[in-house]
């Protein structure tokens, strides 16, 4: 009775333990595993190997395009495409917001790694490629149920990057001499970035998130991180942590972790003024001396905190440039 | 046992308290040599250790103490109350009570800070106690069983209800998520000023029961034959009960396992009389949960695990031998 009660009571604790370390780190270094095809003309079928080593036969240039994860549809619109169908963001009822204006007519299909099959196979058009880009182990059961409606094709494991999704997207889509281009213009921003930095040039930066319950920072392999990295940043060296996710929250008494030079700083509801107001309510956060110097920036932590994209990146190279920019 | 040793052993456990207050003064997630906290507790510098220890951690051990004390508290009163052994403060539907108020205003009010679902949180709770105990004690058969039974039945709807807004609202999710957990971190004290009264109260009140539910003990036929008000005691109780739950509920989270297991251990210490079973628990409960709590800064540094997580890891083990070591004294 009782003890039945304590116990589902404890289950939704464990639960809610478990999803709070479900957005730990899988610290492994990254490898490419996304072969991209030549085949640029061919009007026919085209056989890919996908990121888990699959071979998937996609159409050559698929119209119809569903994106399960955030990371591919940022990169097939970088890419050029619109896609049909996407999955809910983490923070609501759409697509990302920093993607939402893009995709004015895009379709919900079920929550992040919970497409809903029945959804994508109502689709009007019918899917030519569903792109499955998870943070996750991809799961063959539904990998299973959404071959059956369209070519589904895995485009990056856990451990990959951004750059690496977005080759993984181009492969799928035929696209992978337009990725090439995608990324020689972020490169090109990277630089233009840099030099906009004028005098924080090599400033130290920490990258934040504020969570319900506390904050926590980004790890090295994040892909914000990375974008921090290859801007000639620095990062103080708490934050050096091995993991491609947020760290586990920081214990509101080690606030001190998050000090750096300049301090950004962005929550899931993509309010910055949220997470600002509930880092003032800690006598010990004023004392940080980016505090101080009034360093704090608040950031959209949608694109910040995801597994990031060409937009995405971008998203970070404007927003480091505006305030840190002397220009 | 003789009163004299009851009383030794009541002075003890308050010096157990002491030290664990002690304790959760001076350990924590950042460390501060010893020599920083005693100095920064007699002259708060503003320093940055200054505002961990005095701004943070004292609060915190103040609100460990009397969320321990009204949870161990209220555990041996519903024992006491239900003659369930295995009566836990949540059998009045508190818990979830407060559990469904807070997912409500979570997802419908858009609140995002524990500061401003603390009145949902006690009004949750305080609603469910009181259905639960109209239902519990109207008709002929009321008694401590139907109280329980109507109990159990309002929690399984109250939490079905907040798994459905859960399931319907993802950022209700990822916010209750972390209030469902029972945790003293990051609480601050304008909470602890706002429930503070309610749990004061409830503390006098429940320790007052003591004398009446050692009467009520003895069986509804012979309680009455002694001149006592059954209704009155259970109405009084169950209020108690309601504010000592529902003010700690809405300061911490809800916790499970302690108002359960420090009652069997205090009756395990000192009998079935009401009279030392109430202070026991009042006292032993907080000694538990800041020795959980401080277990719970240090485990899994940088950040820190809640007090509820431990607590119930720590009385789970502790409830089992209990049970198994010697039979569960008698209510």
């Amino acid at each position: 009775m009782s003890s039945s009660r304590t116990a589902r009571l404890l289950g939704a604790a464990l639960i809610g333990a478990l999803a709070l370390t479900a957005c730990g780190s899988g610290g492994e270094t990254t490898t490419s595993s996304s072969a991209p095809s030549s085949a640029a003309q061919d009007t026919g079928p085209r056989t890919i190997t996908d990121a888990t080593g699959a071979k998937v036969t996609v159409p050559a240039n698929p119209k119809n395009v569903v994106a399960l994860a955030e990371t591919d549809l940022d990169a097939a619109i970088a890419l050029g495409v619109t896609p049909i169908g996407a999955s809910k963001s983490r923070q609501g009822d759409s697509v990302a917001g920093y993607l939402s204006a893009k995709v004015p007519n895009v379709k919900l299909v079920g929550e992040i790694v919970e497409p809903d099959i029945e959804a994508i196979a109502a689709l009007d058009p019918k899917p030519d490629v569903i792109l499955y880009g998870h943070f996750i182990e991809p799961d063959p059961a539904q990998l299973a149920d959404l071959n059956a409606i369209a070519p589904t094709v895995v485009t990056s494991i856990v451990s990959d990057d951004w750059k690496t999704s977005l080759k993984g997207v181009a492969n799928a889509l035929n696209l992978s001499a337009k990725a090439d281009e995608v990324l020689k213009d972020y490169d090109k921003k990277v630089e233009e970035t840099k030099k906009a930095l004028g005098a924080n040039a090599s400033a130290e930066v920490s990258l934040v998130r504020w969570n319900p319950q506390g904050p926590s920072y980004l790890q090295k392999q994040h892909f914000a991180s990375t974008v921090v990295s290859e801007l000639g940043l620095k990062r103080p060296q708490v934050q050096q942590t091995d993991g491609t996710g947020p760290s586990e929250a920081v214990s509101l008494e080690k606030l001190d972790v998050l000090d750096a030079d300049w301090i950004f700083l962005g929550t899931l509801n993509s309010d910055g003024a949220a997470a600002l107001a509930q880092a003032e309510q800690n006598p010990t956060w004023t004392k940080l001396k980016a505090v101080g110097a009034k360093h704090v920036v608040t950031v959209d932590g949608v694109p910040w905190t995801s597994r990031g994209g060409p937009i995405a990146a971008g998203v970070v190279l404007d927003d480091i440039r505006k305030a840190l920019g002397s220009a | 046992m003789l009163t004299g040793l009851r009383v030794t052993g009541l002075v003890l456990c308050t010096g157990v308290l002491v030290l664990f207050a002690l304790l959760s003064i001076a350990v924590g997630a950042r460390s501060v040599p010893l020599s920083t906290v005693v100095d920064v507790l007699f002259d708060p510098d503003g320093s940055y250790d200054a505002l961990v220890v005095v701004g943070q951690r004292v609060p915190r051990t103040i609100l460990g103490i009397l969320v321990g004390a009204a949870l161990g508290l209220a555990g041996a009163l519903m024992q006491s109350l239900t003659r369930n052994p295995l009566a836990d403060p949540g059998l009045l539907g508190v818990n979830s009570g407060a559990a469904a108020a807070v997912v409500s205003a979570i997802s419908f009010l858009g609140l995002t800070s524990p500061l401003e679902y603390v009145w949902f949180a006690f009004v949750g709770a305080a609603v469910a106690a009181v259905v639960v105990y109209l239902l519990g004690s109207s008709g002929r058969a009321a008694g401590p069983v139907r109280l329980a039974l109507a109990g159990t039945a309002i929690s399984a709807v109250l939490v079905a209800y907040t798994y459905a807004v859960q399931l319907a609202d993802d950022k209700a999710l990822d916010q209750f998520r972390f209030w469902i957990v029972g945790g003293l971190a990051g609480r601050d004290l304008d909470i602890l000023t706002r429930v503070g009264p309610f749990l004061a109260v409830g503390l006098v009140v429940g320790l007052l029961l003591a004398r009446p539910l050692n009467v009520v003990a003895l069986g509804d036929e012979t309680g009455r034959a002694l001149g006592a008000n059954l209704g009155r005691v259970r109405l009084t109780a169950a209020a108690s009960i309601t504010l000592l739950c529902g003010a700690a509920t809405a300061a911490a989270g809800p916790f499970s396992f302690i108002g359960l297991t420090v009652p069997h251990i205090a009756r395990s210490l000192v009998g079935a009389d009401q009279r030392w079973v109430l202070p026991y628990s009042a006292l032993l409960a907080p000694c538990l949960l800041l020795g959980a709590d401080v277990l719970g800064r240090v485990v899994v540094p940088p950040s820190e695990l809640e007090a509820g997580l431990v607590t119930a890891f720590l009385g789970a083990p502790v409830f089992i031998m209990l049970v198994r070591r010697r039979r569960v004294v008698q209510l």
